[in-house]
C-alpha cells in the first residue's frame, strides 16, 4: 500500500464526519464531495467508501435512513449522531496537533519545505 | 426499447452478483448491503449515459471506478464480525440452555435419588444442601 494510500485509509473516517457534520449525504455524495473537495487527491474506488460507512454505523458515529428521491430511486442517506460530531471533534484537535508537530520535524533537518 | 432496458438491467444484476459472491451475511444485511450499491451504481450509470455513454459502457464505467470484488470482501469483512457473532451466539445458545437447565434440575434429581433411597443407603440427608428425607 502506498503512503497516499495509507494516509487517506486513516483519515476516510474523519474526512466522512466532516462532511456529514454538514448535512446528511448519501454514498455517492460523498464520495463526490471528497474528490471535489480535495481535488483529486481523495480519489480511490468509490466502493471502498461503504465498508467504511457501515463500520461508523455499527460504531455509532452514523445513522442512516432510506429516502425516495423519484418513484424509481431513493437513496440511503447518512446522518451524524452526536456522538459521531463528538468522535469528530476529538479527531480534529489530534490531527491539529499531529500536523503540527509534524512539519517542524521536516522542514528543519532536510528544508524540503523551505520553498513551498 | 424495452429490450434495451431489460439487457441493462440484466447486466446491473450480473454486476451486483459479482458482489453477493464475495458476502456470506444473513439475508436481510446481504439484501440492505446490495440495494444500497444497486443505488449507487444507478446513479453513476445515470450520470455516464447522461455524458453519452450507451448504458452497457456507462455500466462498465461505474463497475470500474466502484471496484467489485474489494469492496466485496471488504464489506465481508466488515459486516462478518456481527454474523460471526450472531453464529457463536446461535451455536452456544442450545449448550447454554442445556447447562442451566441442568443446573436448575439437578437438586430435585439429586434429592429424588435421595428419597427413593435406591441409590446409596448412606446418603438419607443431604450434606450438600441441607436437604432430609422425610421417610426414611
Amino acid at each position: 500500500m502506498s503512503l497516499r494510500d495509507q494516509i487517506r485509509k486513516g483519515s476516510t473516517e474523519i474526512l466522512i464526519l466532516s462532511l456529514l457534520a454538514e448535512k446528511p449525504m448519501y454514498g455517492y455524495q460523498i464520495s463526490q464531495e471528497l474528490q471535489r473537495r480535495s481535488g483529486g487527491y481523495f480519489d480511490m474506488k468509490e466502493g471502498l467508501l461503504y465498508p467504511t460507512l457501515h463500520r461508523m454505523k455499527q460504531e455509532g458515529y452514523l445513522t442512516s435512513e432510506w429516502r425516495e428521491v423519484s418513484p424509481a430511486r431513493r437513496r440511503k442517506y447518512y446522518i451524524i449522531t452526536d456522538k459521531g460530531r463528538q468522535v469528530l471533534r476529538e479527531q480534529a484537535v489530534e490531527w491539529h496537533t499531529f500536523i503540527e508537530k509534524l512539519l517542524p520535524l521536516l522542514a528543519s533537518p532536510t528544508g524540503l519545505l523551505k520553498n513551498t | 426499447m424495452e429490450g434495451t432496458e431489460q439487457n441493462a438491467s440484466a447486466d446491473l444484476v450480473a454486476v451486483l452478483a459479482r458482489i453477493q459472491a464475495r458476502l456470506e451475511l444473513d439475508r436481510e444485511t446481504e439484501r440492505e448491503v446490495l440495494d444500497e450499491i444497486r443505488s449507487h451504481l444507478e446513479e453513476v450509470v445515470a450520470e455516464a449515459q447522461a455524458r453519452g455513454l450507451s448504458e452497457t459502457a456507462a455500466l462498465a464505467e461505474a463497475a470500474a471506478r466502484f471496484g467489485l470484488e474489494e469492496t466485496g470482501s471488504e464489506l465481508q469483512q466488515t459486516h462478518a464480525g456481527w454474523g460471526t457473532a450472531e453464529g457463536v451466539l446461535a451455536a452456544g445458545l442450545p449448550v447454554l440452555c442445556a447447562l442451566v437447565l441442568r443446573a436448575g434440575l439437578r437438586p430435585r434429581w439429586h434429592h429424588r435419588r435421595l428419597a427413593t433411597g435406591a441409590r446409596a443407603p448412606g446418603l438419607l440427608d443431604c450434606s450438600r444442601c441441607g436437604f432430609v428425607d422425610p421417610h426414611v
